[in-house]
């Protein structure tokens, strides 16, 4: 996806009484890993609901690789900050299998299912999770059975709000080697949020910075 | 016990509303919409009540009141859990006063009451049973429609959302299939203990950390043991159904942890 990019023209985002964004303009390639930085409060998670269609802005356009957010959004994997506590007595392949095609109406027949989802558990390193319930597994463990559920439609950008926040050094390596691998096979963008410095000699592809202060966008 | 008709009715009538509960059941717990379960039947208790007042069918009053509660409970702006047992307990609340100012005007307390509270299963007649199977056939063809999102929304909210999925209208669509098997199962168990036949069966299932499928397969049979075996114990002792639904499920749901608890010193 060289052609991958996010454009926002005069955008204007306001929630509740804070402003996010005070008539935002910007152009910036997608191609391989962007990173989002601002301090905290700024609005950064706002800001990426707002590229998956939940958050509607005031003004302005936003699109991505020239189409609207909600249009965007079949195409985008999405890992928000707080996992969901929803659920977590049932099997960690369920979970994957229900965000294959979850969107779409009707029965599925689960084998099939299924069997995708072992495909994306083997994909992220989490296979041998597989069959334990999603409250057992540990904060890094978490992050990759989220990112199998994130890859389940086989997105070309993948959104991560804050995905090193609760890892160790060892996982946080392993999670930029696996964006790297994934770029590099399956032609993924990633678009996530941090704050501290990251090990990006593990990630060996395109980054770049966008800092989001004072309501604008900066390269 | 088989040779009377009215046992061969009731038999069949458990059978229609197990599908159903083991079901919507599973659902609703997975969903922590417990409190809806509760809910609904009793709101549905008022409608019947309503219906002896009208001098209308009392399944139909139970149906078209329990499906108003379940369309306000699913309002969208609802959605969070909190807010969600507010609104639940109000609407709640409201329909028991109507319903007893119902059977208060009907004149009619004491022993219409008591049947639409605890429910008689002996005399189902065939255009009830007729009606259950309309009913319970309808509930579990929506629920095959709308299982991919249904399943997605309950598993991964966040994600779903992300995704397209309209949580909102999902969940009011499945209150109301859940207000529609809540009066099927009134009709078997009662208005106070339908509840019963959906939760039990369901938290066991869920207990045991099976895949949807499976916890709904268990969730189902379970539902199926509780209603056929209480009615087979109900027959044998002077205890009514529900007695039996109610102790068995919270039995199930013991045995359930002591399995659990057993597997778990094993795997250690």
């Amino acid at each position: 996806m060289n052609s991958a990019f996010l454009s926002c023209q005069c955008v204007n985002l306001t929630v509740g009484s804070v402003e996010i964004l005070h008539n935002a303009t910007l152009k910036f390639p997608l191609n391989g890993l962007t990173i989002l930085r601002g301090e905290n409060g700024t609005g950064k998670s706002c800001f990426l609901r707002t590229l998956l269609g939940l958050l509607p802005i005031q003004s302005g356009h936003i699109l991505i690789n020239g189409h609207t957010p909600t249009y965007m959004r079949q195409s985008i994997g999405y890992i928000p900050q707080k996992f969901s506590q929803a659920a977590p007595m049932i099997p960690v392949i369920d979970h994957v299998a229900a965000a294959i095609n979850g969107s779409k109406w009707g029965f599925a027949l689960p084998h099939i299912r299924r069997n995708k989802a072992k495909a994306l558990l083997e994909m992220v390193g989490a296979y041998s999770l597989a069959q334990r319930p999603l409250g057992v597994i540990s904060g890094g463990e978490r992050q990759r059975v989220a990112l199998a559920q994130a890859l389940a439609n086989t997105p070309s950008l993948l959104i991560l709000d804050e995905p090193f926040a609760a890892l160790d050094d060892k996982a946080h390596t392993s999670l930029l080697q696996l964006f790297a691998k994934l770029h590099k096979d399956d032609h993924i963008n990633i678009l996530i949020t941090a704050h501290g410095a990251l090990s990006l000699e593990a990630c060996p592809i395109p980054t770049r910075e966008i800092l989001l202060e004072k309501g604008a966008l900066h390269v | 016990m088989f040779e009377f008709t009215f046992m061969q009715h009731a038999f069949l009538g458990c059978f229609l509303v197990s599908l159903l509960a083991g079901t919507i059941g599973w659902f609703l717990l997975l969903r922590r919409q417990t409190f809806a379960a509760h809910a609904l039947p009793h709101i549905g208790f008022s409608g019947a009540a309503a219906s002896i007042l009208l001098h209308i069918p009392s399944l139909l009053g139970m149906v078209l009141s329990s499906m108003l509660g379940g369309f306000f409970m699913g309002d969208g702006r609802t959605y969070a859990p909190s807010q969600r047992d507010t609104t639940t307990g109000l609407i709640l609340a409201t329909s028991l006063g109507i319903g007893a100012w119902c059977l208060h005007k009907a004149n009619s307390a004491s022993n219409q009451a008591t049947t639409l509270l605890f429910g008689d299963v002996l005399s189902l007649d065939i255009q009830t049973l007729f009606a259950l199977a309309g009913l319970t056939l309808f509930c579990l063809l929506c629920l095959a429609f709308m299982w991919r999102p249904l399943l997605f929304a309950s598993l991964s909210p966040d994600l779903a959302q992300a995704q397209g999925v309209a949580s909102s209208m999902i969940n009011r669509l499945f209150l109301l299939i859940a207000a529609l098997a809540s009066s099927a199962c009134a009709e078997i168990a009662g208005a106070l203990l339908s509840f019963s036949l959906m939760i039990g069966p369901a938290a066991v299932a869920l207990k045991l950390e099976l895949s949807p499928l499976k916890g709904l397969l268990l969730s189902i049979i379970g539902s199926l043991c509780l209603s056929w075996g209480g009615l087979i114990l109900s027959w044998y002792s002077d205890a009514p159904l529900a007695f039996w639904i109610s102790l068995g499920g919270m039995g199930l749901y013991i045995t359930a942890c002591f399995l659990k608890r057993h597997a778990a010193k094993n795997s250690t």
